[in-house]
Formats: C-alpha cells, structure tokens, sequence
C-alpha cells in the first residue's frame, strides 16, 4: 500500500495555553486551592496552543452526554469532512474513488457513526465499506494505518481511506480534580486527519509491514471509566516506564523480521504523547530531541489530538522532509490496552 | 489537628492511586525515586487531600517522605 494523500483539520477556535490556563483557574479556583498547581502541571506538558471545537465560553455550559455527543456529531463530522477532502486532494482522488472508510474515534459515540454521515455530505458510493473504530484511543492513527494496510493486501485495486476524528475538549469532566484529568485538560487538543491509501497505483511512501504489541493485563494504564457525566480519563504515569522497557525490543524485533536495523530508520513519525512520554522514546531508542522534532513541533502546536496526533506528525514530516527515495520511517504510537503499533514506511 | 501517621496513610493512598506505587513508603531521596511530572503529581493530590497549599520555600524542604509529612503537619495545623 501506498500513503497516495495525507490531510489534517484543526477546528476554527485556537488559544494558547495562557489562555486556557486563565480560564481553567477560574473553573477550578472554586474547587482545588491550590491554582498555581493547576497551571504548574498545564506548563509541564509543553503544549503553547490548541484548537478547541467550541468557542471557549461555550464549555462552562457544555455538560452530560446528550450536549456533548450533539456537539460531538455536529462539528465532528464538519471537521472530519474537512480532513478526509484534504487527503483526497493530496491524492488527486474524488470521494467517489474510495472503496472502503475506516473511522477511528474515542472522544465521541454516536450510531450511524460519522463515516455514515461522510458518505451522504460527500456523495461516496453506495457500495463503500465502512468501517467504525472506537476505542483504540491515541494508538489508533498508527493502528488504521496498519488496518488500511491489511484492507489492500485483500483489494489491492481498491483505494481505502482512514479518518481519525477525536474532539478530546468535549470529553472534560469539569468536576474531576484527578492529576489524571488535570494533566489531560492541559494536554489534549480537538483535530482531525485523514490518510488515503492505494493498492498498486499512486505515489506516496509505501507501507512495508506493520507490528501490533498488545502488553498482558495493563488495562489500568489508559482509557476511560464511562461516568453519568462522560468519559473520566484513566491515565497512568507509569506510561514512560512501559516505554523504556518494551519498546526498544519491540522496535527492533519488528525491524529484524523485515531486515531493518534501528540505525536504518531516517525518519521517526512519533506520536505525541506528552514530554515524558517522549523523552522516554528518545531514551529508550537512543535517539535525539532533534530525531522527534516534528514530534515536538505538533505537541507544542496542538497538544496530543489523540489518533489524528500521528497522521499530523505524519503529514508535517511529507510537508518538511521531502524524504528521497529509498528512506525509511518508522511511525510508532501507543494507547489505551495498552499496546503498542508500529509501522515500517519506505519512500 | 492532623497527625504525621494519618498523613503517612494518606500518602500511601494517594501513592498508590496517583504514582501506582504498591507497598511501604519508601526512605530514599524522592529525586531519585520521581521525575519532574510524578512529583508535581504528587504535590498536587497531596494538597486537594489536606486543602493545603504547599509554597516554593517548603516545597524545597522536601527531599524525603519525612519531610513532607513534616510539611503537611505544619501547613495543615496552622
């Protein structure tokens, strides 16, 4: 499979973390006491701005799953729109072309689920597959890029697209004071992007092999706990030592099977997760800050969007790199499971 | 009045929920035991479990468990 188009959507109402923190130590003055720490722990992150899907204001309102999950349809599905055309224009393709639509989200639920509403705002075929994911969480961009790669080894002449859609500022429990929900409040940000892939036609970095690691009884690490009020993240801070022990034999017994040696791997495409998270790649794999710029970049710009975070590591590296022929890359994410996806790219 | 035992409890707790951390407390330098992100952590949940704030000047007395119970005792106790 080849990568023929890659597109990103960042919702239209953008703040700097300043700003946000201003706003979330009016909200949580009246309950923690301790502000000063709310902001200490939003400046660790290392985020300066992020887009939100509604205007600021608009969230002291927000609240249960019937005001969140219509906000979540509404400007979703606008903003998922906006990706998937994005990605097809770098394609040079038409939504009539695609074949099948995976979705991955884990910020909203709704049935028919987004692709549905895709299909009619953007005239798909009637016979295009769909193909909803939720759950995967921020391992979920890496993962449907591997799950469209599975897609084309059975219809190689077909074009699949992946949309990865996470509206994380509508998932804010604003009575949750956890470190866990204060570290994600200032950490997460709205966005959507879209990767279109095709079988034996089109350009683009092609798909060599993918790895899936799933870690045995780690279901406490990430996820949510579903409340009457949403979804209270569930965040551990043990995420940075999982890194450092498994990711590196991971990495290279994938690379080995395909032979591939760490050194070999030009470009890291590395989802976001948070400075810890990262510092532990670079730690772990031997690798630079400079290795994870792009990374860094998209951390610092938008803050971690979740499964759309990669596919815009991804899409700035395209936009950046212009890689020559023959380099490698290597996208990697993690997420809720918790687990582990790896994919080997070749230009 | 808050006494140093029922912190050190409490410290377990939130040692445990917040830093995944089973078993005893441990004695060393909690430099050497947390990053940056788990002590802030640490702080935070500390001072929304007591309703205390916990300054700059006290929060450099802190290397060991010891001494932020001994923080807590003296912040929460006036």
């Amino acid at each position: 499979m080849r990568i023929a188009g890659v597109g990103t959507a960042l919702p239209p109402h953008a703040y700097d973390q300043a700003e946000l923190i201003a706003a979330f130590k009016r909200v949580w003055g009246r309950r923690h006491h301790n502000t000063e720490r709310v902001e200490a722990l939003h400046r660790a992150v290392m985020v300066e701005r992020r887009h939100l899907v509604l205007p600021m204001e608009d969230y002291a309102t927000l609240q249960g799953m019937k005001a969140t999950t219509d906000a979540f349809i509404e400007a979703g599905t606008l903003l998922a729109e906006k990706a998937l055309r994005a990605a097809l224009d770098a394609a040079g393709m038409a939504p009539r072309e695609v074949d099948a639509i995976y979705l991955t989200t884990v910020t909203g639920v709704c049935s028919p689920s987004i692709d549905a509403r895709l299909v009619n705002r953007m005239g798909m075929r009637a016979d295009v597959k769909r193909i909803p994911i939720f759950g995967l969480g921020c391992v979920a961009g890496a993962a449907g890029v591997s799950r469209l790669f599975d897609y084309m080894r059975g219809w190689p002449e077909h074009a699949a697209a992946l949309i990865c859609l996470e509206l994380c500022s509508l998932t804010l429990q604003k009575d949750d004071l956890s470190v866990a929900n204060l570290v994600s409040s200032g950490l997460f940000g709205d966005g959507a992007a879209a990767v279109v892939g095709r079988g034996v036609r089109g350009g683009g970095p092609r798909v060599v092999a993918t790895r899936s690691v799933f870690y045995p009884d780690t279901e406490r690490v990430m996820g949510w706990e579903v409340q009457d009020s949403g979804f209270q993240v569930l965040l551990a801070p043990t995420i940075p030592d999982l890194v450092r022990a498994n990711v590196p034999a991971n990495v290279d017994d994938f690379l080995r099977d395909h032979g591939v040696k760490r050194s070999d791997i030009d470009l890291w495409v590395c989802h976001p997760g948070g400075p810890k998270i990262l510092e532990a790649f670079q730690e772990a794999l031997g690798l630079t800050r400079d290795d994870l710029a792009v990374t860094w970049d998209c951390l610092r710009a938008h803050g971690n969007l979740s499964s759309a975070s990669v596919l815009f590591v991804l899409h700035e590296t395209l936009r950046r790199k212009s890689p020559s022929p023959g380099a490698r890359g290597l996208m990697m994410a993690m997420g809720p499971g918790f687990c582990a996806e790896l994919v080997l790219l070749e230009w | 009045m808050v006494t140093p035992d029922e912190i050190r409890a409490a410290l377990a707790e939130i040692a445990r929920k917040e830093l995944r951390h089973e078993g005893p407390l441990p004695d060393g330098d909690l430099s050497a035991l947390l990053d940056s992100m788990q002590r802030l952590a640490l702080l935070v949940a500390v001072e929304d479990r007591f309703k205390v704030v916990i300054g700059p000047e006290h929060e450099q007395e802190i290397r060991t468990v010891d001494d932020l119970v001994n923080v807590v005792v003296r912040a929460a106790n006036g």
